[in-house]
C-alpha cells in the first residue's frame, strides 16, 4: 500500500473496478488502488443469486479480470478494510484498520448494503441476505439442508433467488408486502407474469404479508410470523428488500444527499473536491427520466458511471449516458428492460404473456421511455432505439408485435 | 509499482484464492488446447482455453481488454461480438434466433458474427481463429 495514489476507488464492484480498468485502457499511469471491503478479487454478481447459487458456476468462472490483471496493469487490491472517514482538506481517507491514504482523486464506489427487518430474530442463523460471494455461500450451504425456505420481498434478488432455490428442491414460499412483486421496478403486466411464473413452479406466493418475526428452535431459525398471525415452519430465510447506499462517510464529509446517494452532475462529480460518487451510491441527473435526478441500481449504470470518471480523468470527453439496461434470468424466462420508467403516464403491451414472449412498453406523452421484454430480445435490442431517440410512437404500431420496433425506429425522426 | 497487489489488513484471513475455494464447474480436462483471437488493434494472441468455458471467458481471463462483456455472458447486452473465421464457421455454428437478436443491431455484423458469451469451447475447436468486432 503506498501513502497517496492518484486515483484511490473506494469498492471494488461492478463500478469501482471498471473505473480502475477504463484507466488503463485509456493509458492513464499513475497510481491506481481499490479499497474494498471484502476479501476477493473484484467479481461480477449477477451469477450470486442463479449459477454461483445453484453450484453450476465456480467463483472462479466470474471474476471481472483474471487474478494476474490487476498487478500486470498496476492496480493495488486494498482488501478487507472500510473507508469510515474522508478528509477533504488533507485529500485522504481513514479506514477502520486506522490507515490515511492520500488521494488526488477519489472515487466511492462502495455500492449498497442489504436492508435487514429490524425485528426480533432477524440475526438468527438460517436468516440471510444476498449481496456478497460470502453472503451467496453461506445461503448455498444452508440451503442444502433446507426442505422449507421463505424468501423475504418479491423484488429480482428475491425472485431469482426463489427460482434458483425451487430448482435445487426446496419447498420455496415468496413474502412480498404490497399488492404486486417487483412493483418498485416493473409494470404491473410483468409483475402478474412472473407472479403466475413461479406459482407455476411451484413456489408460493404471498402478496400483502407482512414479516412480524421469526421463531428458532435450538439457535436456528424454525420458522416466519406473519402480522396475520400465519406461521411458515422454514430452516432458511432470506430478506431481500432492498439495499442502502452506503454514503455515510461521504455525507460527514459534506456531500448533498439524494434520493438515498449523493448529488452527483453529469459526470459524477459530487460537491466535494475531487471526489466522485458511481452507480448505487450516485443520485445524478438522466436524460432518460427526463433529466431528473435519479439513483440507479444496476450493473450497467455503475460500468457506464465507472468508465465516464474514467473518461474525466483521463481528459477525454464523455458520449453521455448510454441508454439504461437491466436484465433478470429467472426460469428459463429471460427479461430484459431498457430505458426508465417511473415517470410513464400509459403502458402498451405488445404480444401475448400467456405464450411467454411479450414486451411492455412505457410512454410518456407518447414518446417511448421504456421497454420491458420478456423472452423478446429482438424487441430490446431494436427497442433501444426507439428509447434513445425518444420516439414518438403509435401505439397501435407498438402493440402489433409483427411490425418490427426497428421500422417504427426508422420512421420516427 | 511496489508491494503486493493484493494487500489485506494484517490479522485478517485474507486470501486472494477466497473465490477459488468453489470449483464447482471448474474445467476438467488438463490437456491444453488453443484458439486464436486478433484484437481490435490487430494484434494476434494466441490462447489456451479449458473445454466448458465460453469464448468470452476465454478471451477475458486471457488478458484481451477489448470486449466489455457486460452482462456477464447470458446474451443480454451484444458487447462481446467476434467475427469467426470463415474456414470455422461450420464447426462453430450459427447464431441461435436469440443471439442474432441482439447481433442484429451492430453496426459490424457479417456472416460469421457471434457473441462469443454464447461459444462453449470443446477440444474440437482448437485451432479456432476469431476476430473482435470493432466497438459499436
Amino acid at each position: 500500500m503506498r501513502e497517496q495514489y492518484d486515483v484511490l476507488i473506494v469498492g471494488g464492484g461492478h463500478g469501482g473496478a471498471n473505473t480502475a480498468v477504463t484507466l488503463r485502457q485509456r493509458a492513464v499511469g499513475g497510481t491506481v488502488a481499490i479499497i474494498d471491503a471484502e476479501l476477493t478479487l473484484p467479481y461480477q454478481r449477477p451469477p450470486l443469486s442463479k449459477a454461483y447459487l445453484a453450484g453450476a458456476l465456480g467463483a472462479d468462472r466470474f471474476l471481472i479480470r483474471p487474478e494476474s490483471y490487476w498487478s500486470e496493469h498496476e492496480i493495488d487490491i486494498l482488501g478487507g478494510r472500510r473507508v469510515v472517514a474522508i478528509a477533504t482538506e488533507d485529500r485522504s481517507v481513514i479506514t477502520d484498520q486506522g490507515e490515511t491514504i492520500g488521494y488526488r482523486n477519489l472515487v466511492w464506489a462502495t455500492g449498497s448494503t442489504p436492508r435487514r427487518l429490524n425485528i426480533p430474530g432477524h440475526d438468527l442463523p438460517g436468516v440471510h441476505v444476498l449481496r456478497t460471494l460470502v453472503d451467496a455461500t453461506a445461503l448455498r450451504r444452508d440451503a442444502e439442508s433446507a426442505a422449507d425456505i421463505v424468501l423475504i420481498g418479491g423484488g429480482y434478488i428475491g425472485l431469482e433467488t426463489a427460482a434458483t432455490l425451487t430448482k435445487l428442491g426446496a419447498r420455496v414460499t415468496v413474502v412480498e408486502s404490497l399488492d404486486r412483486v417487483l412493483s418498485r421496478v416493473a409494470d404491473e403486466v410483468v409483475s402478474r407474469f412472473y407472479e403466475a411464473e413461479h406459482r407455476a413452479h411451484g413456489v408460493e406466493v404471498r402478496l400483502g404479508g407482512q414479516v412480524a418475526g421469526f421463531e428458532s428452535s435450538g439457535g436456528r431459525l424454525s420458522a416466519v410470523h406473519l402480522s396475520n398471525g400465519e406461521v411458515l415452519p422454514c430452516q432458511v430465510a432470506v430478506v431481500g428488500i432492498g439495499g442502502e447506499a452506503e454514503v455515510g462517510p461521504l455525507a460527514a464529509a459534506g456531500a448533498n444527499l439524494e434520493c438515498g446517494g449523493v448529488l452527483v452532475d453529469a459526470r459524477c462529480r459530487t460537491g466535494l473536491p475531487d471526489v466522485f460518487a458511481i452507480g448505487d451510491c450516485a443520485a445524478a441527473p438522466n436524460p432518460y427520466a427526463g433529466g431528473r435526478v435519479v439513483r440507479l441500481e444496476s450493473v450497467q449504470n455503475a460500468v457506464d458511471q465507472g468508465m465516464s470518471v474514467a473518461r474525466l480523468l483521463a481528459g477525454q470527453s464523455d458520449p453521455g449516458p448510454t441508454v439504461p439496461y437491466f436484465w433478470s434470468d429467472q426460469y428459463d424466462v429471460r427479461l430484459r428492460t431498457t430505458g426508465l420508467s417511473g415517470h410513464h403516464d400509459a403502458t402498451v403491451l405488445r404480444g401475448d404473456p400467456h405464450g411467454h414472449n411479450f414486451s411492455v412498453i412505457s410512454v410518456t406523452v407518447g414518446r417511448d421511455v421504456a421497454i420491458d421484454s420478456v423472452n423478446a430480445p429482438k424487441d430490446f435490442a431494436q427497442g433501444r432505439a426507439l428509447v434513445q431517440a425518444s420516439a414518438y410512437v403509435d401505439p397501435l404500431a407498438i402493440a402489433d408485435p409483427a411490425i418490427p420496433l426497428a421500422e417504427l425506429a426508422s420512421s420516427s425522426r | 509499482m511496489t508491494g503486493r497487489t493484493f494487500d489485506a489488513p494484517a490479522g485478517a484471513k485474507a486470501s486472494r484464492l477466497q473465490n477459488r475455494d468453489a470449483n464447482v464447474g471448474a474445467p476438467s480436462s488438463p490437456r491444453q488446447a488453443v484458439v486464436q483471437v486478433i484484437d481490435r488493434a490487430g494484434h494476434t494472441h494466441t490462447l489456451g482455453f479449458s473445454s466448458g468455458t465460453s469464448l468470452m471467458e476465454t478471451i477475458r481471463d486471457g488478458g484481451i481488454d477489448d470486449i466489455l462483456a457486460l452482462c456477464g455472458g447470458c446474451c443480454s447486452c451484444a458487447t462481446c461480438h467476434v467475427f469467426v473465421d470463415d474456414t470455422w464457421l461450420a464447426e462453430v455454428g450459427l447464431a441461435s434466433p436469440e443471439e442474432l437478436d441482439l447481433l442484429e443491431t451492430s453496426e459490424h455484423l457479417v456472416a460469421g458474427s457471434r457473441l462469443s458469451c454464447q461459444i462453449e469451447m470443446t477440444e474440437q475447436l482448437s485451432g479456432l481463429s476469431v476476430t473482435i468486432a470493432p466497438e459499436d
